[in-house]
């Protein structure tokens, strides 16, 4: 009995701990490429934090709107200015950076898809916009797709 | 196989297919695995396999066909939900739990330790969650020995099932590594950046595979072997002691 409560209390300061690394994370400037309606080029203005802060920190001085969910693979992006992912004809929307290889982590590799976007070529990201890094000059895109 | 069980099976796979879409909203939270876990040690592997491969072709009504993912599902689900009913009516031998939760111990240890090239953003929890796997790991590894000295079968069977869940998670990950760049043709780089991106969701959903057993198995367990018992079933000789 004595047993289960400690794994019981064991989860419990996991789920806490979990929760605690979860927060935090600095937001970082971005402005806006182009913007279309299935289409959407950010240009990271500064180091530091994830795409997704970039995005709120647009979105905070009302030059983006963007919504989703949290999931266990970070934030699920359904919809960018209005534009919502026609689910049930399979869209979605994809991200694509310039950003490679940054401090010995791939962030995005060709074999999984590029997009060529004024001549500078873009791979299909490893990470969903909480996963990556936004990085002073690199490109992000975000286009819908269907599979 | 009698009617009545394909029945059961038929049931189970609905309800795994509706867990799987509902719960895919929240999360962290994956209730497929305990499910399953648990229908299958009462039910046997006949009918855990059964409903294993069916929840796996049918979901792609719901989720689109991906023949790399229908591969993985058939490859991981089926032998998982046999392995679990055979827990239910061959006693394993002592040394396997215990075994599998030091290999899981000293893997998730050893990765919390030297840490691991995945994105800047997810280290720090993914540091987390290995120390996380290793504490539980750790735990049950204890609350086995201990109830395996007091001889409290239900006790060290819960921690049986949780290691069996850990460790099957963990697993489905690796095959999902193997499954996905050889569909695809990746190369070598590309599979291994498959691999390191995929860590954050396998960590995750072990932890989480580790903790929805660990509290659901015991009240699913008895759900379902009362109904196997009301409908007259004697399906699994060994349900009998729940």
């Amino acid at each position: 009995m004595r047993c289960k409560k400690f794994v019981t209390v064991l989860l419990a300061a996991v789920l806490s701990a979990l929760i605690l690394s979860s927060c935090g994370g600095a937001s970082s400037g971005a402005k806006i490429l182009e913007s279309g309606e299935k289409l959407l080029v950010i240009e990271a203005t500064a180091t530091g934090g994830s795409l997704e802060d970039a995005m709120n920190a647009l979105k905070e001085a009302g030059e983006l709107d963007f919504g989703g969910s949290e999931s266990e693979y970070g934030f699920y992006l359904t919809s960018v200015n209005g534009y919502e992912a026609d689910s049930s004809a399979n869209e979605y929307w994809a991200v694509y950076t310039s950003l490679g290889e940054y401090d010995g982590v791939e962030y995005s590799n060709p074999e999984y898809g590029t997009f060529d976007y004024n001549g500078t070529s873009c791979a299909s990201a490893s990470y969903g916009i909480s996963g990556l890094v936004a990085v002073e000059g690199e490109i992000y895109v975000l286009t819908v797709e269907s599979y | 196989m009698k009617p009545r069980e394909l029945a059961f099976c038929a049931v189970m796979t609905a309800l795994l297919i509706a867990a799987q879409y509902v719960l895919g909203f929240v999360a962290g939270v994956e209730l497929v695995t305990v499910m399953l876990l648990s229908f299958s040690r009462v039910f046997g592997p006949k009918c855990g396999a059964l409903t294993a491969a069916a929840f796996s072709i049918l979901r792609c009504a719901i989720y689109g066909f991906f023949p790399n993912v229908l591969v993985l599902y058939l490859l991981y689900y089926c032998p998982f939900a046999a392995v679990c009913g055979a827990v239910g009516r061959f006693r394993l031998p002592d040394f396997v739990c215990p075994a599998l939760l030091f290999c899981l111990c000293g893997g998730s240890a050893w990765l919390a330790v030297v840490g691991l090239p995945v994105s800047a953003l997810y280290k720090a929890k993914l540091r987390v969650l290995f120390a996380a796997i290793f504490l539980i790991s750790a735990a049950l590894a204890v609350l086995y020995i201990v109830s395996a000295k007091k001889k409290s079968d239900s006790k060290r069977e819960l921690a049986q099932m949780c290691a069996i869940a850990a460790v099957g998670t963990v697993l489905f990950t690796l095959i999902d590594d193997i499954v996905t760049p050889l569909f695809m043709g990746y190369s070598k780089e590309a599979a291994a950046g498959y691999f390191y991106g995929g860590m954050i969701t396998m960590a995750t959903q072990t932890v989480c595979a580790a903790a929805s057993v660990f509290l659901l198995y015991p009240p699913l367990k008895r759900a379902f072997g009362a109904v196997s018992k009301k409908c007259g079933e004697n399906i699994d000789k060994r349900s009998d002691d729940i």
